[in-house]
């Protein structure tokens, strides 16, 4: 059977649980802070990394438009870029761990449908209608309105979702649901287009484009600690949900309340998830991407290790993501949805084909 | 409650209870209980409602009458950790975990006891090192549990149910999509585990040959009928067994102990011949239809099995021929049978 391989040396404990290498960790790390200077340093207009260096530090011997670009531009969107990227990766890591599918991404449940239908109807049937100069009255700015409108959506949907969840028993069921609420907005959002003008449509697609570059410092006050809270909320469930990994039968059989948690997973990655999209658009991909990308290093579907993991690597591919749609030195902004998908996608299908086991389809 | 059963149960009735629906009661007056050092197998037909009456003694379902008392206290006043700390499940599904040490996945038995960040302490450590040593997988330590074969993951299942250190292990048709010798290895693990003293376990199973020989108890469950539980052979000797699986075409032989395709009947042949011989000549013409019977007193066809230079070989009584194969035997017999005896 070959099973006699891999002798270790037998003193103390002679099997602990393996540990990830802190190298692997401080790597991470390392690359973290080298793309995020990067994402300071390079845009249509390239500053050097030293006077980034010193924007940081609150020097004031650097040209004023260095320093609005770096300070109100660069670092916010640099800041979204990681924290979005971290958010998408745990949500995804959460579904498919719950479904057991590893297919799954922070959208099976709808969230993004929910969003989208939200800001299909502001910005096609609402400004139609005329609302337009309220909206501006009550003093919303038209990139408020757009996060306010894929908020009450992605709400919406949760909402439903959850009243479901409670309901229905088996994960499946669930995970068909979120998808015929994914084939109804889409139907709406199709049907609302009939009514809109080409201008209106325009928002609406580049919206679904998907950037980084909309949340505003003050955005941000809000943004930011929803999206630390769902971290915080995810990683706290990493015991449970490994205990998931071998399916609800087993978790429940361990003392987990199956229920209970469920209904935490689905929060913690809708919030994430919803949040994400909401600031930035839908942005696919990096959700489903990202878990695989981190056992695939990390060599392990073990959640403790994991969450830490997705929240670095998710980090790290957000803000490359966005370094590549910006292209460095040209003046071109490609769609983020278009990077992240094309130059993603065929890594995620090398890493599956080499290591078919990354995650086993579930039963 | 040191003294009594690990699980118990008191007029327990299973079966389901929708809203708006008849309630289908699949068994009903059940009086059962696991000892502590035994294996006890639960036994019965497809449909009888194995799997209902196993999801209902571990809380995955409430009972429609009666109660489940494990050690002493009633199972739905149970925590859901505290129920996790008596009692463990190994179930019918593979899992899919992926890239995860074995030692990993059996420290996942450690759930219960551990806090909520999931650190093992010592005493964990020496649980789950204790678990794959008695399962007889620490060579597994750290390979991932995908490139395990079905054999050692299901040990590996095992020893990640020994973890969690319960008094009940209950295992669901745990055996069922395994080879003959692999069942026949876990079987008597599940019984050394059994026999060890601290634990009682409880294995649902269609292995009913392996089931006589290494439960120390069965539970025979026949569709609508009750639970007959006891010792396995004197659920043979009063026939118990047998009505549990009287179905078309299969009978169980309490010669053999065994269960037999009724064939077509050939006829009655009476054997001479004991000893392995005698026994897989038996087999073989059993098998072929024919009512064996022991000589003496019969007075048609006789097969005489012996050895003769060291070769086995059969005789038909009163003829000449010898036969060095059965089957040759068998094709001289069916060419007699089908000849009217003048």
């Amino acid at each position: 059977m070959g099973s006699w391989e891999n002798p270790r040396p037998c003193t103390g404990d002679p099997h602990p649980i393996p540990r990830v290498s802190p190298l692997l960790w401080a790597a991470l790390w390392a690359v973290l802070a080298g793309v995020f200077l990067l994402e300071l340093c390079l845009g249509s207009v390239t500053i050097p990394f030293k006077s980034v260096l010193a924007i940081l530090m609150g020097n004031s011997e650097v040209p004023e438009g260095w320093r609005q670009i770096v300070l109100l531009f660069r670092l916010p969107r640099a800041v979204t870029a990681m924290l979005a990227g971290a958010a998408l990766g745990m949500a995804g890591l959460m579904m498919q761990t719950l479904f057991r599918n590893p297919l799954a991404d922070p959208f099976v449940l709808g969230i993004s449908s929910g969003a989208s239908l939200g800001v299909a109807i502001v910005v096609m049937a609402a400004w139609g209608l005329g609302w337009t100069a309220l909206i501006q009255k009550a003093g919303i700015s038209a990139g408020a309105s757009l996060i306010l409108a894929a908020t009450a959506g992605a709400m919406g949907i949760l909402g439903i979702v959850m009243a479901l969840a409670r309901r229905v028993e088996s994960n499946v069921t669930l995970l068909i649901i979120g998808l015929m609420f994914g084939y109804i907005t889409g139907s709406l959002v199709t049907i609302l287009f009939q009514f809109t003008q080409e201008q209106q449509m325009q928002t609406y697609i580049t919206w679904t484009f998907g950037s980084f570059g909309g949340v505003t410092w003050r955005h941000m006050t809000l943004f930011a600690p929803t999206l630390l809270v769902g971290l915080l909320v995810a990683w706290s469930l990493s015991k449970s949900l490994n205990a998931f990994l071998l399916g609800e039968g087993y978790a429940r059989s361990m003392g987990v309340n199956v229920g209970a948690v469920r209904l935490w997973i689905i929060v913690g990655a809708s919030l994430l998830a919803g949040t994400v999209t909401a600031y930035c658009g839908p942005i696919g991909f990096l959700g489903i991407a990202i878990p695989h990308l981190c056992r695939m290093l990390m060599k392990t579907s073990d959640h403790h290790v994991l969450a830490p993991a997705v929240i670095l690597v998710g980090a790290i591919v957000a803000l490359a993501a966005d370094l590549l749609a910006q292209v460095p030195g040209a003046r071109v902004v490609l769609p983020l949805n278009a990077v992240t998908a094309l130059i993603g996608a065929p890594v995620v299908v090398g890493i599956i084909l080499r290591r078919r086991h990354t995650m086993e389809v579930g039963a | 409650m040191k003294g009594g059963p690990f699980l118990e149960t008191r007029d327990l009735a299973v079966g389901y209870a929708k809203p708006r629906h008849p309630r289908r009661v699949v068994v009903k007056e059940v009086n059962v209980a696991l000892k502590r050092g035994e294996l006890t197998c639960l036994l019965g037909p497809n449909g009888a409602g194995k799997s209902t009456l196993i999801r209902t003694l571990c809380g995955m379902q409430p009972p429609l009458e009666g109660k489940v008392l494990l050690g002493g206290e009633p199972l739905e006043k149970l925590s859901p950790s505290d129920l996790a700390r008596r009692m463990s499940l190994v179930l019918t599904e593979r899992v899919a975990v992926g890239m995860m040490p074995v030692v990993t996945l059996v420290s996942l038995g450690r759930h219960p006891y551990t806090d909520w960040a999931g650190r093992l302490g010592p005493q964990d450590r020496e649980a789950v090192r204790r678990a794959m040593a008695d399962v007889g997988i620490e060579f597994l330590g750290h390979r991932p549990v995908c490139e395990l074969s079905d054999g050692e993951r299901q040990k590996v299942m095992i020893a990640r149910a020994l973890a969690q250190e319960p008094q009940v292990m209950v295992l669901d048709e745990a055996t069922a999509f395994l080879d003959l010798p692999r069942r026949v290895e876990l079987m008597h693990l599940l019984r050394n585990l059994a026999h060890e003293g601290r634990r009682a376990i409880l294995l649902s199973t269609h292995d009913l040959d392996l089931a006589l020989r290494c439960a120390d108890r069965l539970w025979l469950l026949s569709p609508g009928g009750p639970l007959v539980h006891g010792v396995p052979e004197d659920l043979v000797l009063s026939d118990a067994f047998a009505q549990t699986f009287a179905d078309a075409g299969v009978s169980f032989d309490k010669g053999s102990g065994a269960f037999t395709l009724a064939a077509r009947q050939r006829g009655t042949v009476a054997l001479s011949g004991n000893g392995v011989l005698g026994m897989w000549t038996y087999r073989a013409l059993e098998r072929a239809g024919y009512r064996v019977v022991q000589e003496g007193g019969h007075v048609g066809t006789c097969v005489e099995s012996f050895e003769a230079d060291g070769k086995v070989c059969w005789r038909i009584r009163g003829q000449q021929t010898i036969h060095y194969s059965l089957e040759s035997l068998l094709s001289r017999l069916h060419a007699s049978s089908h000849t009217p005896p003048s």
